[in-house]
This record gives C-alpha cells, structure tokens and sequence, in this order.
C-alpha cells in the first residue's frame, strides 16, 4: 500500500451525532498531555512493528479523528517520523499529508508548524454549520467565530484545503442550508465534504430523533439539500467526484480515493481498519483492548483471530470473490467515474459483467444511471460502454437501493 | 346361533370385588367411590370394577350417551370425574381433561376431534352396566359431526353451568339431541360457584328447550358433587339399545382418524348385528371393502376385543387408506350378509369457505402439498387444488367446513409442519347466472366469470343469545354486516334470543371475535346455512402500479366496495416502501377506478460516509437491505413486502 491512515481519537467531548472511537478528554484536563503521549507511544509501536513488507513509499498520510489538532506539534511529528521511517515517503509522486482539524482547537502558530515542522499539506476543516444555535446543538466545541477565525489562518497559508460541512441537521431549513452553502463557498476551499447527518443507535441524536420526523427534515427535505448542494456547488466550479465530495481540478483527496477505488492501505491507532494484501483488520474501539493488540503484534504474533485473543480485533480473512465484486461494485459507484466495466470483466469474468450491466441497465430508464464510452461521453449502446455510474443528483441520491439492487444479482 | 352362544357366555363370566361396596347404603358407597377418586387405593372396589369393563353385558345393561355443554361450562371435567368415579382411568394416569387431548383443543378449549370411553358401573340395582361415553365435538362447523355422534347414542346429559345459564351453541345441540330422540338428562354444573344460581337457570332450560327441570341434578364436577347421581340417573333414564344382534351387521360411523401405522381408525356404535375380528366390511356409502385387522373398545385408550354386538361402541382398524373411505355417518355392513338398507343421515361434506393457502417462502411448496395430503388423510372435508399467482407463487386454494375448521387446517399446517403461511381473505361460494342462462359455482374471486347476470350468495340463519344489555350492540352489528331481522324473543326477564338472516360471507370475517368483544363474551350465537340469495355483488380488484394483484381481489357488496376500496389502498400505502418511481394503487370495480392512493418515488437513500473503517459496515447494511429485497413479492416492477400482503389480507378478513 501506499497509503496510511492514523486515527488520533481525542477529542475535547463527543459531539451529539458522533459514534466512532473517541477519548474525549474533557475542557480541562490535567493529564491530558500524558495521556495523549502514551497513545502515541502506542501508534509509533504500532507502525514499527507492522510486518507486511513495504512495497514502494508512501504516497498519502491521512490523519483522521477525533480531533487531530489537539495531538501537540512534537507528538505528531513522532508518527511522521515513524511513517517515514518504516516505510518511506514518496519522491516520485507528491505526498499528500492530511488531518483533520477543528475550528477552536488550534492556534496560527500550531497551524504554521504542522506545516513546516510534520509536513501537513492538506487540512480537512470541520465546520459542520454555519450557525452558532446549530454548533451547539450539535455539541460542538467551537463557535462561528472559531470558524471564521480557522478559516482565514488555514487560507493565509495553505490552498489545498477542505471545508466539512453537514446537512440535514435539525431544523435545517431550505433557505437555512442555502446560506450555509454560500458561506463555504465564499470561504472559496479547494474541497468540499457535505456529509448527511446519520442518526446513530446510542448517540444522543439517536435518542432524540427519529430519521424524518421533526425536527429533523424530512426525507424529501433532506434530497433537496442535497440537489442543492451539488448544483450550486458545480456552478461555483466544484466537481462533484464522490457521492459526498466535491473538488476543484486538481484537489480531489487522493488518499481517500484509495477506498473508493478499493486499493490497500495501511491504518494505525484505536478502532482503525487497514486493508493489507487482500485483508482487513479492524483495530478495538477499547484503548485497552488495542494496547493489547499492539503488545501481540510487538512481540511477533501473526496477525491472526487466534493470536490475538482479548485484543478484540477483527481480522477477516483475505476477502473472497464474492466479497471483492460487492466491494468493488459498492465503492466504485460512489464515484463519478463510475464502475469500470471493461476492468469489471477481466477481473471477474464476461457472464458476471453482463449480469452487472443489465442490472445497471433497468435504472437507465429512471435517470438514475448512465453508461459512458471510452471518451467518457454519454451512450445509449451498451456494446461500446466503458463505464457505468449514477447520475447526479438523481442516481447518486438513490445509491443503496440501487447498489443493494445489484447486490441482489451479482 | 353361533353368534349367541359366546354373548352369553360373556354374560355370565362372574364378576367380583364390587359385591360388598354393593350392599352398602348409597352414602356410604358413595364416600368409598369417592375416596377412590382422590387417594386410588389399588385395591378400592371401583377399580376393580374398572378392570373388568371389558366384560360383556346383556343389551338392556348398556347405556350409551354424550355430553351436551356450550364451550367452559364443564363438559370435560365432567367426563374426566366420570372416568374417574368407574375406575376406568387411574387417579396417577390422569391428566388434566383426558377427554381432550390435541395441544391444540387443550388451548381453545374446544374437541375436535373425538374421544370416546366405556365404563363398567355397578348400580343401585347391583347390576353391572356398561356406560358408553361418546364425545362430540364443540363447534358449529361440525353439527353434521354432532347429529352423527348423537345419532350413535340413546341419551344425552345437557351440561349448563348454574351461574351463566344456556347458550346458543348449547340449545343447537340439544335440538339435535331432540331429533335424534335422545333421552336428555338436565345437569346443572358449577353449583359450587358463587354465582350460581340454579332456579333462574332451571326455569331458562325449561323455558327455552321445554325440558322438565326438576329432576335436574345439583352438579360440580370440579368438585365431585354430583358425580354419582349424574352414573344412576343414566342408567335409570336413559333407554338402552334395542337388541338386534341378529339381524344383518349395521354400524353407525362417528368418528375417524387416520393411523399411519394401521391406517384409519373408525369409531363406531354398532346398531344391528354384530362384527367379528378378521371379518370383511362394507362401508356402504363410499363403497369400499376392507378386512377388519382389529376390533375394540375405547376406554378410553384402545383396548382389543374378539367381538362387539348391537348396543356396543368400539373402534375398528382395517388398514384403510383415507379417511375418506370411511366417513363419519358412513354404515358399517359385513360383506357376506349385507343390510338392505344403510342407517339414515348420511352426508357428503361440503366445504362452505375457501382460502389461497401460500409458503411464504416459496421452496416451501412441495412440503406445503404433502402436508395438505397427510391432513386429508385424516379429515374428509378438506378440499385442496393447486392455485398460482405473480404476487404469491404456488400455493393452494382450499376448502373448509367453516371458518374454526380453516383455522385449525392452518394452525395444524404451521405447527405440525413447520410451514409459514401466507392466507388470502376467505370466501364462500357464490352462484353465478351467466348471461347465457347456465349458472356456474365460484368461490376465487379472481376467478370470477365476466359474463355474469347476477350473483347469489349463501345465506345464514343466525341465533344471538345475549343479555339484555347487548341486545343494541349485538343489532347494530348484524345490521352492518347487512343482516335482516327476523325475530327477538326473551328467554328470560335479562337473556334475549335474537335470531338474523345473514349472508354466510359476512360471518367469515370476524363476525364472531366482534360478537364476543361487543358483548364482553356473554353474547354466544349459533348459525345453519339456509339457502341462496341474490345480492348486490361485485368484484373488487386491487392494482399496483396498473397490475391487478389477484390474491387481493375480493366479492363484497356494492354498498362497502368504496369504504372497503379506501381501506386497503391506504393499508396498502402505508406499507409498501417508496420506489424509484411513483406507484399508483387503486381499487377497482372493473374498468371503474373506486379508490387510490400514491406512493411517491423515492427521493433518497445514501450513505453519506464511506470511507476507510466504514467500507465493511457499509456493506453490511447493503446486504442487509439486499436480502430484504430478495424477500419481497414483485407485482410488476413494484417490490412488495411480504408483511404488506399478510397485513392487507389481515384486513381484509375484518372489513370485506
């Protein structure tokens, strides 16, 4: 793999809507310092002892979270240094060396020295709403003016850059996300993520809400934010590339492009899942638990369900065919680009390709699918389609049904 | 007369043990019955007398009768403390109502099919009697079953529990009873109870069914008062058989069931003549012939004998195939010395409701069809043949007695056979006038013949018997399933008789469940079928996105077809998930678009996030939602839930 994932988990406290592996640490803890060190301590044990042979340096770094920009300069330089020196750093291609940061957690000076000092090229800004009441509500830590604040920094010194944003969050209104458009857009990054809010089991969204019903926007709402979205940010000159990421030319994350197009990658820390020679590993979401794990795999056991006993990992097995078509089918058509047919056949064969394109072909019809030939232009004939993919707004707005639909045939 | 020579034999052979308990004065001996009942010393003299039950007795010392008693008024507890007081079953064999031994009876309450018991009693007279208890079974459905059963017997003990008095089901039978020109011994039972309350019930019974009462006996079987009184006043009654052991062999059938080891099991009271062991039999209306493998008597388990005479009941096992071959009210003859004439009553079934039985999952079709066959082995009236639509695959369309017998049919299915079921609304059959003069039979609603002139639907006559204070209720429920009045009268100053003409199709649904929730379960009712009439009829289709789905089709009044179109398009809406595209649904009469409802296309359904960790829970979920396709119906391109099917024909059964 070229690509590396490095989950920093902390965060000041667990947003309402957030369900993934956090620490939340608290406004004002004393050992926060500590506690954060040993993690890393953890993660850099965790990179040194990784068996599978590096093939090729890697390209893309991406640190996710959490809240990454709590992790201080010296600690986050400690992973870069363990990255780099276990695997190596890209000369031939440019790296790519995200994380995501937080309006609020971070000052111009921490900033400047991600920067210069870890080689942070790329920030991933979570603004999540343009609006104080809904910061709140949402449990965020931060305020709008953090968010203006963070913003003006980030583009005083970096151009690749992109603003999160939510939609569909309680009491958004048409008008309401309208404007929270046009303030990203004026914040002009070079990347856009709008993600639809997902009431989770077990966070308090999930006991406040019901998915629909007030004052949540209803389904139908919840399509027209997303129409909206695409068609305004197309018109200030986005591309809408993945389902739920929009690039200007030339910004499109790489790194997380490596999932969509189902490529390996490495991932280190708490609750991660790394996709090595065909197999995923998924990391505990208990500290212990992974301190466990990390202690197996230091002293030199296999990767196995066995061996690692206690540690609560999961270790799927190098995946089967089945499941390789279904990834394959399921993450390609999140793309604009579309499923590859003619790379579809020679992976998988000529009878399941044309299983695949006649399921395709029943939502042609709709307009929720098109087929495209080898310049990439709209056609009719699926003798000369090269690529089939959603449409957007309408196919890519419908993605389970039809993606669940082909699941049913192939 | 070589048929004479064992009989008396049998007659003679001495029994003993009985002899001093026999003497005693009848409190006495009653304290010593008693006390068998509750500590069974293997040594008290009513066991013993039990053990020899199996000995013959003259003709005039057999007494055969049944129970008649509505649903909990005790008939069951009755019989068990019966069994109990002969010795003809052991305080440590008995479970709770021996007599009703199906899970499936033990939970309703209700016997189906029929058990049957020979006890020996000694009575005041000192004389040996042999008491034939024959069961019926407790449900309109099967009054055909009853006559047969009652039909096999001289007397009758008419149960009524002493604190709520008779019920419809109850008076249904003893008219029987009557016709059959039973010997009906009143018993008022539960006397034990608080709210008991003998002489209101006494005056009802002999108000109603003109019996005199006071002779009535003061019973509670729960507690044992009563038992003894109920075993003398059957043997001093109740006329015994006559005695026509030599004339030519005719035994009434009133019960069957199929063995899968001896085939069918036939209970019989033999009513002339006598049968043999290895002796061949003609079953005069199906006409078929069968060696007899065995003979013997129910008491109640079965017990082996060489022969039975004319007054006797037992069972028989000539490895017969089906039951049908052997039918309730069916004669028994001897093949070699052939009655002229078979016994009176005889009845081919005729199913009366029919419903599309599915699997749910459709590899379930050939389990579904063996099923059906091993159940008809055992149950004569059950009518099956092949039926297939797009929404529900293969299944059958099936026929009933009633809607219990449907019910039983499918529970039988799901619990015996492990088979999950999907039923379309019942239906009864309705005549067809064709425009071409011919009138054809229909019970499918899909099937329903265009060139139609008119519709005749069969007709009930019901009988509610309530108190007072649902009279109101009770109407206005028959009047909404477009019942005609036809009289009321009180049988007492606070219980009414309603009686209504009813079409049959409005009592298929929940008829009866409406009829016990209005009433608080007081009311009880009692239905005949009374013949064919013309109604205002039509045909009324459900489509979905344009296509007509058949199972849902259904045969309803003009009068209901809109409330009853709205009802189940809007089921419908609210159960069918939104699709790519808009899907109309509507009810039609015809050509003629009565009700509809649309489902909007689906707007969304995304997983905004998918990256790294994600990609395994996310398809986790769309296998999920694929499986779940996978599960649905198609009715053209639209994919229905299997639930939104079952919850339709759900209410369907309530509103049609």
């Amino acid at each position: 793999p070229t690509a590396a994932y490095v989950h920093l988990p902390f965060c000041k406290r667990r947003c309402h809507y957030c369900d993934f592996p956090i620490v939340a640490l608290g406004e004002s803890s004393s050992n926060a310092g500590s506690t954060m060190e040993s993690y890393v301590d953890l993660v850099c044990q965790e990179i040194a002892a990784e068996r599978s042979p590096s093939r090729g340096a890697l390209q893309t770094v991406f640190f996710g979270g959490g809240t990454p920009s709590l992790i201080p300069i010296p600690l986050l330089q400690r992973i870069i240094q363990a990255l780099e020196a276990k695997h190596g750093f890209s000369r031939d291609a440019p790296m790519e060396i995200s994380m995501e940061m937080d309006p609020g957690t971070f000052s111009r000076d921490y900033l400047t020295e991600a920067i210069q000092s870890c080689g942070i090229n790329r920030v991933s800004l979570g603004v999540q709403a343009f609006d104080d009441d809904l910061l709140k509500l949402c449990g965020r830590s931060h305020c709008l003016d953090d968010v203006f604040q963070s913003i003006e920094w980030i583009k005083d010194s970096l151009q690749n850059w992109s603003l999160d944003l939510i939609s569909s969050l309680p009491h958004h209104t048409l008008a309401s996300w309208r404007k929270s458009l046009e303030q990203a857009i004026a914040a002009s990054p070079a990347h856009v993520s709008i993600y639809d809010l997902q009431i989770e089991q077990g966070t308090k969204f999930g006991n406040l809400y019901k998915p629909g019903m007030d004052p949540l926007p209803s389904d139908d709402d919840s399509a027209e934010f997303f129409k909206l979205g695409s068609s305004m940010l197309r018109e200030a000159g986005y591309d809408h590339y993945e389902i739920s990421n929009y690039a200007r030319k030339g910004f499109q994350c790489r790194h997380n492009l490596v999932y969509w197009k189902n490529q390996g990658y490495y991932a280190y820390g708490l609750g991660s899942t790394s996709f090595v020679d065909g197999k995923r590993v998924k990391r505990s979401k208990r500290m212990r638990e992974y301190a466990k794990f990390v202690e197996a795999l230091a002293a030199g056991s296999p990767v196995l369900p066995e061996s690692l006993e206690g540690s609560r990992t999961e270790a799927v097995l190098p995946e089967s065919v089945e499941d390789r078509i279904l990834d394959t089918v399921m993450l390609a058509l999140r793309l604009a680009e579309g499923i590859d047919l003619r790379r579809f056949e020679a992976e998988f064969g000529s009878e399941l390709a044309g299983i695949l394109c006649d399921g395709l072909a029943e939502f042609v019809a709709s307009g929720n699918v098109v087929f495209l030939d080898a310049s990439r232009e709209c056609t009719a004939e699926r003798a000369g389609a090269v690529y089939g993919r959603l449409t957007d707004p309408n196919g890519f707005l419908v993605s389970n049904e039809i993606i669940s639909r082909l699941f049913c045939l192939v | 007369m070589a048929v004479v020579a064992p009989l008396h034999s049998a007659f003679l052979s001495p029994w003993s043990g009985a002899s001093s308990a026999n003497a005693a004065p009848l409190r006495e001996r009653f304290s010593v019955i008693a006390a068998a009942v509750t500590s069974s010393p293997s040594s008290s003299p009513a066991i013993r007398t039990g053990r020899d039950r199996l000995d013959k007795v003259p003709v005039p010392q057999i007494r055969n009768f049944s129970i008649i008693a509505h649903i909990d008024h005790g008939k069951s507890t009755l019989a068990d403390k019966l069994l109990q007081l002969t010795g003809t079953v052991e305080v440590r064999d008995m479970k709770e109502q021996f007599l009703d031994n199906m899970d499936l009876e033990r939970e309703r309450g209700i016997t189906i099919k029929l058990q049957t018991a020979r006890m020996r009693y000694i009575s005041e007279d000192s004389l040996p009697y042999c008491l034939n208890l024959i069961d019926t079974p407790g449900h309109v459905d099967f009054s055909y079953e009853v006559s047969r059963s009652l039909a096999a017997c001289e007397g009758a003990l008419l149960v009524v529990d002493a604190s709520q008095g008779v019920e419809a089901q109850t008076l249904a039978n003893v008219y029987l009873a009557l016709e059959n020109n039973l010997e009906i011994i009143p018993v008022l039972n539960k006397i034990d109870l608080p709210g008991a309350d003998p002489d209101r019930v006494r005056q009802e019974i002999e108000e109603i069914v003109g019996l005199d009462c006071t002779d009535a006996i003061l019973c509670s079987a729960k507690e044992g008062i009563g038992i003894y009184e109920i075993l003398e006043a059957v043997v001093k009654k109740i006329p015994p058989p006559k005695d026509t052991t030599a004339d030519p062999l005719r035994a009434l059938i009133f019960d069957s069931y199929y063995d899968p080891y001896r085939g069918v099991i036939v209970y019989f009271r033999v009513v002339d003549g006598s049968l043999r062991r290895g002796e061949s039999v003609k079953f005069m209306a199906s006409g078929k012939e069968y060696q007899v493998d065995e003979i013997g008597v129910l008491s109640p388990s079965q017990m082996p004998v060489q022969q039975l005479y004319a007054g006797e009941v037992g069972y028989l096992a000539a490895s017969i195939r089906s039951v049908a071959d052997a039918r309730v009210g069916d004669t028994i003859t001897s093949s070699s010395r052939k009655a002229e004439k078979a016994l009176p009553g005889y009845q081919q079934a005729t199913p009366m409701v029919f419903c599309g039985l599915f699997p749910i999952d459709a590899d379930q079709f050939p389990e579904l069809r063996e099923a059906l066959g091993k159940l008809q082995l055992n149950d004569a009236a059950l009518r099956f043949e092949p039926e297939s639509s797009s929404a529900m695959g293969f299944g059958f369309r099936c026929g009933f007695l009633g809607l219990l017998h449907m019910e039983i049919v499918q529970e039988r299915l799901e619990r015996e056979y492990n088979l999950n079921l999907i039923t379309t609304a019942p239906s009864v059959v309705y005549k067809i006038e064709r425009l071409d003069g011919e009138t054809v039979e229909c019970s499918n609603p899909s099937e329903l013949p265009e060139n139609r002139k008119c519709i005749s639907e069969p007709y009930v006559k019901i009988d509610l018997i309530t108190p007072k204070e649902y009279i109101g209720t009770l109407m206005e429920l028959a009047q909404e399933r477009r019942g005609e009045f036809r009289e009321m009268n009180y049988i007492t100053e606070n219980r009414a008789c309603v009686v209504y003409d009813l079409p049959l199709a409005e009592m298929v649904g929940d008829f009866f469940d409406q009829l016990k929730s209005r009433s608080k379960g007081y009311a009880s009712m009692e239905y005949s079928i009374t013949g064919y009439r013309v109604s205002d009829l039509v045909k009324l289709d459900i489509r979905i996105n344009g296509e007509p789905v058949e199972p849902l089709s259904a045969i309803v009044h003009k009068d209901k077809a809109y409330t009853i179109g709205r009802a189940l398009t809007e089921k419908l809406k609210s159960l069918i998930p939104r699709q790519l595209f808009k899907i109309p649904i509507q009810a039609c009469l015809g050509s003629r678009v009565i009700a509809s409802e649309q489902i909007s296309a689906m707007r969304k359904d995304v997983l905004a996030k998918c990256y790294g960790g994600d990609i395994t829970r996310k398809k986790k979920l769309l296998k999920k939602q694929a499986e779940g396709k996978k599960r649905m119906k198609s009715v053209g391109r639209v994919e229905v839930p299997q639930d939104a099917f079952m919850a339709v024909l759900r209410l369907e059964k309530d509103v049609v």
